[in-house]
């Protein structure tokens, strides 16, 4: 039971996690209906700037603001210089230019950083661990994700669905011409989307890379679960985000742990856990296989096409 | 949403449709003859004028083209952008190399290219049954997320084969064996991979100019009305699909023989992009384009390697560029509107 609940938290912590990056992935393209292959470079660019700032000054917390920082900048350059010229072209040119931008930005931080993994370490009061159940002590800094995660998309709720540039933000998703009609700065809201996508996931760079290896490609994974939370939960709104995350978080999470165990029952040991560390891998893309089959839409999508 | 298709049409309002048949014909026959004919011989020439090192390179230049040109028919005819294909090169690898690894200690292992090159191309059909089924239920650009996933997902299975040496890779100790041809000469095995690459273009050029291929074209342009005239366009963009999943495989069993090395990188989500680079430096829509893009970046990039280890940001500059500026690739430049079909 303790295993269960640590497990269940490990994908809520890997779902929240994900979601920063799905959240700002699905808002940019739902508004501007581009396709950003280079959405996993910000996280990635993001894990640099955090990585060399932290062993520079040696805080986490200007580490972070500084990685935030970092992939906002290279998020409106990237919009400003390619992005933007892109919102009326065909997606096989979306896909070949942001793949461009993946190419130049996998390459580009090792001709800046070199070619040399490097880590980032938990901040010293985020250390430790937090009995959350009796019998089950939980890492803070897991916990704190978590925290942080959500406290982020109250935020972005908020701020798209109670305020003035979030009805701004609505309104560029179906009605982009009538908004400039209305005198909106079409252009620079977009920039301005696009920068708070970018930040998000830069955001995520920091906070998830003392559970990875600061390395080139390294967000190249989350950007590619993030498209399978979009197909999980449909396009455009926070609410398909969310729950696209969250479903992949505990799928992988639970399939991790139990799949290899319900193998055993079938076959020796050694075979169960080879196989079932494959099948495991495996799941989230099975969910969204069924979720193909029975919801093309989506689990929260409208009509697509 | 855009339809699949847009933008792909060549045919502009306003503009006089080349006339079918003629002149465009000929002279998109004439580039595919030319192409094929200058990567024939130039294993011959290249030692004389000081580029022996490219033997590889040209050999690899026949069987990524051929994935390009298998590529093309479902991107450039059939309006369906798949960033899943690197899979398939996997999906050959394995297939083929399985067999060829337990020689000796298995049954059904085999060494005959006669059985495993056909073997790896069933699997591969079968995958992209499965696959494409599933892709073919979304459109425009959820069929490319779901394709990559996909891909992403096979990439992880190659990687989980702790048999195989994991994501290390397993070197293989041979070459498939090609009834009295001997694949371990390197010049007889790129003219292996060269003869397979002529059947697969001028396959690909059958099943444009099928029935099959016009459906796919008019699903391309304007799927709703191909539906109103009566045809289930689905299917036929599945049988494309598979068609084209099929040669992708068949590609990746030559691969595997080529380095005579087994493992995941070849199937990596970035190969599928480079597929899509070559095809878009070739010219889009024309199949004979994937051959081009194929010989012109492993040429260049064998030779910048020399210079540069930082090719691949360059490469993705230049990607940039190319898809703001050039969009008909460098087939497009020669044929103009004379495109082929």
């Amino acid at each position: 039971m303790e295993l269960f609940f640590e497990q269940t938290l490990n994908g809520l912590q890997a779902g929240f996690t994900l979601l920063m990056i799905s959240s700002g992935l699905t808002l940019i393209f739902g508004m501007m209906g581009v396709l950003n292959l280079a959405h996993g470079s910000l996280f990635m660019i993001g894990a640099f700037v955090g990585a060399d700032v932290l062993a520079r000054t040696g805080s986490f917390e200007i580490a972070l603001l500084a990685g935030v920082i970092g992939a906002t900048i290279a998020g409106i350059l990237m919009e400003t210089v390619v992005i933007r010229w892109l919102y009326h072209r065909d997606h096989l040119d979306q896909v070949l230019a942001t793949f461009g931008l993946v190419l130049m930005a996998n390459q580009g931080v090792q001709m800046l950083w070199g070619s040399q993994p490097r880590t980032i370490s938990r901040p010293g009061w985020l250390e430790g661990a937090l009995p959350v159940l009796p019998g089950l002590q939980y890492p803070i800094y897991r916990i704190a994700i978590m925290v942080g995660g959500l406290l982020t998309m109250v935020i972005l709720w908020l701020l798209i669905e109670r305020t003035r540039v979030g009805m701004w933000i609505k309104a560029g998703q179906t009605h982009r011409e009538l908004l400039g009609a209305l005198g909106v700065n079409v252009t620079i809201l977009f920039t301005g989307v696009f920068a708070i996508g970018a930040a998000l996931a830069g955001f995520a760079g920091v906070v998830a890379a003392p559970y990875l290896t600061v390395e080139s490609g390294m967000g190249d994974n989350f950007l590619i679960l993030s498209f399978v939370v979009i197909v999980i939960g449909g396009i455009g709104s926070l609410k398909g985000a969310v729950a696209g995350s969250l479903v992949i978080g505990l799928v992988g999470a639970w399939g991790q742990t139990y799949l290899p165990r319900l193998l055993t029952n079938f076959t020796d040991p050694s075979a169960a856990a080879a196989i079932g560390s494959s099948v495991a891998s495996a799941s989230i893309y099975l969910v969204m296989a069924a979720v193909l089959i029975f919801r093309p839409e989506g689990l929260f999508g409208g009509a697509r096409g | 949403m855009a339809d699949p298709g847009a933008g792909i049409t060549t045919v502009q309002a306003g503009e006089e449709p080349p006339p079918i048949g003629g002149r465009r014909m000929r002279r998109s026959f004439v580039l595919t003859v030319a192409v094929l004919a200058i990567l024939g011989v130039s294993p011959l020439i290249i030692e004389p004028i000081g580029f022996g090192y490219l033997e590889s390179t040209l050999t690899r230049v026949a069987i990524l083209g051929m994935a390009a040109v298998a590529l093309d028919y479902i991107v450039g005819y059939g309006g369906l952008i798949s960033l899943g294909h690197a899979l398939f090169l996997g999906a050959g690898a394995y297939a083929s190399g399985i067999l060829l690894f337990h020689l000796g200690d298995r049954a059904w292992a085999t060494d005959q290219a006669l059985i495993a090159w056909p073997f790896a191309m069933l699997v591969g059909a079968l995958l992209g049954w499965g696959f494409g089924a599933l892709a073919l239920r979304t459109k425009s650009v959820y069929f490319i997320m779901v394709t990559l996933a996909f891909n992403q997902m096979m990439f992880f299975l190659f990687n989980s084969l702790e048999a195989y040496g994991g994501d290390d890779g397993v070197r293989l100790g041979a070459r498939n064996r090609l009834g009295p041809l001997s694949l371990e000469d390197d010049r007889m095995f790129f003219y292996v991979c060269f003869a397979l690459l002529v059947l697969a273009v001028v396959w690909f050029n059958i099943l444009i100019r099928s029935p099959s291929g016009w459906i796919l074209r008019g699903a391309r342009d304007n799927e709703l009305r191909m539906r109103s005239v009566g045809a289930v366009t689905r299917r036929h963009q599945l049988a494309a699909f598979v068609m084209s999943s099929a040669f992708v495989t068949l590609a990746g069993a030559l691969a595997v023989n080529e380095t005579q090395f087994m493992s995941p990188g070849i199937s990596h989500w970035t190969q599928s992009g480079e597929l899509l680079l070559m095809l878009i430096v070739g010219g889009v829509g024309s199949l004979v384009g994937g051959v081009i893009g194929a010989g012109v970046l492993l040429v260049l990039e064998e030779i910048a390697i020399g210079y540069t280890s930082d090719w691949a940001f360059y490469v993705g500059a230049a990607l940039i560029v190319i898809v703001m500026l050039a969009r008909g690739g460098i087939a497009g430049v020669i044929l103009g509107r004379h495109r082929n079909v």
